[in-house]
């Protein structure tokens, strides 16, 4: 915090944050869920998932280690994202604590961006896995490696990245902010 | 660092409590005990002018140059 910084513009940081802080909690938690609701509940993928590599209906007939192996592959991107999420959340409420220019919290959204970035190129990959393993039981000629990459993945990568320079830059300022400190 | 700050000595030349001076111009006993120990990396201009000010004095009266080597 930095005398030239406006008492409403903190109290605006501070209040936005708490909010987002149980915004990323919940986030955090749909993570987790959106694989198993995604084979569980019909209907749901249509609208919840244009990065599905095989079709609910080959996801359905698994069964055995495949359907596991299957579902954990599926969730190494969500819980990637969740890992991130969770230090987006440490972020937050270091915000809402009114710690600012502090390393911790800068480094919390570094960590973040980068795991947005290595969940983007971790999600073709996992999404080949899954198009392998879901048709590792068809015959010889009917299995499928599917790798699915599109224009959101573009954005994410661009996100991720810029989230990384922002947090080098506050870095900066951090760096800058304990200078002014340490004039009297 | 070469810099040695005499604040402390000003104070007692002019017989002001470090208390006093830090209420006059606007800054915490604690920032001042810091200064006058010299464990501070920098002094803004405006702060060093309060203190000549106050104290009648120059900078130079303040800061002090002392070659380590």
């Amino acid at each position: 915090m930095t005398t030239a910084t406006k008492p409403d513009t903190l109290q605006n940081v501070r209040r936005l944050s708490t909010v987002l802080y149980w915004g990323c909690a919940l986030a955090i938690i749909f993570q987790f869920l959106v694989v198993p609701i995604i084979w569980y509940v019909p209907g749901w993928i249509e609208t919840s998932s244009s990065q599905m590599t095989v079709s609910i209906a080959d996801l359905h007939a698994l069964s055995g280690w495949q359907k596991y192996a299957t579902m954990l592959v599926m969730m190494i991107p969500s819980l990637i994202m969740a890992y991130g999420l969770n230090h987006l959340r440490k972020m937050f409420r270091a915000f809402s604590r009114d710690i600012i220019f502090q390393p911790a919290p800068i480094r919390h959204l570094k960590v973040f961006g980068v795991a947005l970035l290595v969940q983007t190129l971790a999600k073709p990959l996992t999404g080949a896995v899954t198009s392998v393993l879901a048709t590792f039981h068809r015959p010889a000629g009917e299995r499928m490696l599917s790798i699915g990459l599109g224009n959101a993945e573009a954005s994410t990568l661009f996100l991720g990245a810029l989230i990384i320079v922002i947090a080098w830059v506050l870095g900066e300022a951090a760096r800058i902010d304990d200078e002014n400190r340490s004039f009297v | 660092m070469g810099i040695v700050v005499r604040l402390d000595v000003m104070l007692a030349t002019r017989k002001m409590k470090s208390k006093d001076l830090a209420a006059r111009i606007g800054i915490s006993e604690q920032n001042l005990s810091l200064l006058k120990s010299g464990k501070v990396r920098g002094v803004r201009f405006e702060t060093l002018a309060a203190i000549c000010k106050e104290l009648e004095c120059q900078p130079g009266d303040l800061l002090e140059f002392e070659d380590d080597t």
